[in-house]
């Protein structure tokens, strides 16, 4: 210990640095940060595993167009903790990413970037920036055909640029195509140029953490005023300020122990990302996507309408920028708290719902033709020759299936088919087959119209929906039938009434009935259609013998008869519908619930008319 | 600090760049100037090198050279095939990713289109679908027709050409610039 002492006060004596580092690791730092504080420190922690299996890497692989491929299988495959190590520069990157933009919404959620912390927010936002330009060109390292597409398919975002597009391209792919230069130049991006300018403003955004000090939990309504900010600040500190070594630090290694463990453990179980097929552009069977953290921006390019595309591409990442680096501008002073900033709490939900959203749709690429589609069995298509069969065979033919699903086999890009015999006739299908639409091909001109007949056969086929046939009660049975032959009772006596009522109330009355009631019996015969069901097509006993009888009545004596009658019918007609309507089934049910309203209402006329004859 | 010139040479020395007007008549401004002057020719002569070669790709022209794809009647009329070749601007240590293709199609006898095979959206293979005679796109579901005609999806333009020639019956292309759309 005694030597050690000594030692340490050489180089202090020499160096003066023993004070700077002690006054660094204890200075006071506001109480009550807890755990929100830990993400920054996180992303350093990850960073460091970065730099250490980074260099570790680079002892093996070679950035050469021929040979990065090799080393990079050689590594995954034979190196010792070769795989453990590229698995640990993989889940770190994503660890960076992931803390970093932990990070930067606790920060903006805070109104940690508020005066005197606007450059620390810049040189974040610049931090950020480097760090997924480093897993991009990282991406591209790994020199699969994989990452020879994602270039390529930058390069070609970049075309869209007005002016400049060409050159950016150019920068991007370092030359016309990509190929050996294009790596070698990736390789000094990410190896020298950008880790190198991400290390200098890593430095800028600690030393102003030093400097301008770890804002304090923000309390609603405490107001940041840019003239009085510091001198408070200090004051808090000098009066509750805790030194951050210990008292805050030791948050900062439990949490970043957790991450590195998880790094660990992912590399472990997970795996680096696997390794495609060898980097040679003349395959052309190739689907390039970013690594999982630019999915969603790959997302928004596939799903973008097309006529938007071009400024798109263009202004959106420009948007990004611009709207990141102004944050600091548009509001330095006022309200930190998150709870009295309700926009600043909705913009972080938003992007982060649609960064979700969209990394979601992205890794089910409903967009992709699927060229693997299983074929359509035998059972599906439904039959094993004829139109319909070969009509099926077209389809899979034609690549049809590569967009199309019908019964759960074929790809997403366009409408479900299954049933879309349902949706369309054969003249429209034909039409949209010839002309083709906004996605789909105009396969008028190389399709046979025998082929055409028999595709659209067998889509005319398509169909899923099968009649559901109810079996009704032998109650409801009787029902129906009394039902139906109390309709035609209305009927026949309303006709009856029609000729042999002097009263105009009465008479019109009688019309009424008869009307409504074949409406009724209309749809009871739709109805029963549907049901499967024979109604009665004659009264019952009973209303023929009340028919004769108020046949041979007449004048005043038949109005009375007639119109009693017809409310004694009503009223039973109301209970015995409205059993119906509730305990009834299929069409039925809804004929009665539908009509319930009419014989209400017709037996309140009866009433009413009733009433008014006894007055006279 | 009485005395005037301690001043006047004090707030000097507190200034980096020199004081334009005087670098003439004062040793200390001169000093600054000419120090500055090195250094910017110290920093032009170690990054203006460095950074040409760095972009050295911007210079070299090697892409009009005429590229061999084979006999003309390896290729069969209304057929579109994938031929590959390799990229002449490319280095021995390129390795696999020098090689290049092109879907080429022969119409009848001496037409002949050379189709580059990166989609005109954001730049993905193509594949040539025979049954449905349509160029597929594996990203965004792009479709072109068989003459590179778009067919369906977010493709903005037909697909790209190079200038194809025939010589002694052998096709050639040429992949330095592609043909003006038609
Ligand atoms: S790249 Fe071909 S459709 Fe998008």
């Amino acid at each position: 210990m005694k030597l050690l002492d000594n030692v340490i006060n050489w180089l202090d004596d020499r160096t003066g640095l023993k004070a700077p580092i002690i006054d660094t690791l204890t200075h006071l730092v506001p109480p009550g940060a807890k755990w929100a504080y830990v993400f920054g420190s996180a992303v350093l922690t990850a960073l460091l595993v970065q730099l250490v299996t980074g260099v570790a890497l680079a002892t093996v692989y070679v950035p050469s167009g021929g040979e990065a491929f090799d080393t990079i299988l050689y590594i995954t495959t034979q190196a010792p903790f070769g795989k453990l190590v590229r698995g640990m520069h993989y889940f770190g990157a994503s660890a960076m990413i992931v803390f970093a933009v932990i990070h930067m919404a606790q920060v903006y959620l805070w109104g940690a970037y508020k005066y005197p912390r606007e450059v620390n927010w810049l040189s974040g936002v610049a931090l950020l920036f480097f760090t997924v330009a480093m897993g991009f060109t990282g991406q591209i390292l790994r020199w699969d055909q994989n990452s020879v597409w994602t270039v390529a398919v930058g390069a070609e975002q970049a075309l869209r640029a007005p002016f400049v597009g060409d050159l950016i391209s150019k920068f991007l792919v370092s030359g016309k195509t990509v190929g050996g230069t294009t790596l070698s130049h990736f390789f000094a991006l990410h190896v020298f140029i950008f880790p190198g300018l991400l290390l200098a403003l890593l430095a800028l955004h600690l030393y102003l953490v030093l400097k301008n000090g770890i804002s304090e939990p923000p309390l609603p309504g405490k107001l940041v005023d840019p003239a009085t900010y510091r001198e408070k600040y200090h004051a808090m500190l000098h009066r509750i300020g805790k030194p951050f070594w210990p008292d805050a630090a030791w948050r900062d290694m439990v949490f970043s122990s957790i991450v590195v463990a998880g790094i660990l453990a992912c590399a472990v179980w997970l795996g680096p990302p696997a390794i495609e097929k060898p980097p040679d552009p003349s395959l052309v069977d190739a689907q390039p996507r970013p690594d999982w953290y630019l999915v969603w921006y790959f997302a928004i390019l596939a799903l973008l309408p097309h006529k938007a595309e071009d400024p798109i591409i263009i202004l959106f990442p420009i948007f990004l920028a611009v709207t990141l680096l102004s944050v600091p501008f548009l509001s330095n002073k006022g309200e930190r708290s998150f709870k009295r900033r309700p926009w600043a709490v909705a913009i972080v939900i938003f992007a982060l719902g649609s960064i979700t959203a969209l990394t979601y749709e992205g890794f089910k690429e409903p967009w992709t033709p699927k060229f693997d589609a299983v074929p359509l069995t035998q059972e599906i298509v439904g039959s094993g020759s004829g139109p319909i069969s070969s009509g099926a065979g077209t389809f899979a033919d034609k690549g049809c299936l590569y967009c199309h699903t019908i019964s759960g086999h074929g790809g997403k890009r366009g409408p479900d088919l299954t049933d879309v015999g349902e949706r369309l006739t054969q003249e429209q299908l034909t039409l949209r087959i010839v002309n083709g639409g906004y996605n789909m091909p105009a396969y008028g001109g190389n399709i046979t119209p025998k082929e055409l007949q028999d595709l659209t056969t067998f889509l005319e086929s398509r169909k899923t929906h099968k009649p559901i046939v109810f079996s009704i009660t032998d109650v409801e049975k009787q029902r129906i039938s009394a039902i139906a032959q109390d309709g035609i009772a209305e009927i026949k006596l309303g006709e009856l009434a029609k000729s042999k009522a002097r009263n105009d109330g009465v008479k019109s009355f009688a019309q009424k009935m008869v009307t409504e009631h074949t409406i009724a019996a209309t749809e009871m015969q739709n109805a029963a259609n549907e049901m499967k069901f024979a109604l009665p097509d004659e009264m019952n006993d009973e209303q023929k013998k009340l028919f004769v009888e108020l046949n041979s009545l007449d004048g005043r004596q038949f109005e009375d008869k007639y119109m009693q009658e017809i409310l004694k019918a009503h009223a039973g007609a109301v209970s015995v519908i409205g059993d119906e309507a509730r305990d009834g089934t299929g069409a039925f049910k809804t004929w009665a619930q539908n009509t319930l309203v009419t014989i209400k209402r017709h037996h309140h006329k009866a009433q009413t008319i009733i009433q008014s004859e006894q007055t006279q | 600090m009485t005395n005037c010139n301690d001043c006047q040479q004090h707030r000097d020395s507190q200034r980096i760049l020199p004081d334009w007007k005087r670098v003439f008549v004062n040793r200390q401004e001169f000093l600054k100037l000419l120090s500055l002057t090195l250094g910017g020719l110290i920093s032009a002569v170690a990054v203006i090198p460095g950074f040409a070669f760095l972009v050295n790709y911007l210079f070299t022209h090697s892409g009009d050279k005429w590229i061999a794809l084979g006999p003309k009647d390896k290729f069969k009329e209304g057929e579109t095939v994938d031929v590959v070749f390799d990229d002449p601007a490319a280095q021995p240590w390129d390795g696999c990713s020098a090689r290049r293709s092109v879907w080429l199609r022969r119409d009848e006898n001496d037409k002949f289109t050379a189709f580059a095979i990166t989609c005109t959206h954001l730049g993905c293979p193509v594949k040539w679908e025979a049954g449905p005679q349509l160029f597929m796109c594996p990203c965004h579901g792009g479709v072109y027709y068989n003459n590179g005609d778009v067919a369906g999806g977010p493709p903005p333009r037909p697909l790209r050409r190079y200038p194809i020639r025939i010589k002694d019956d052998v096709i050639e292309i040429s992949v330095g610039q592609f043909l003006p759309e038609t």
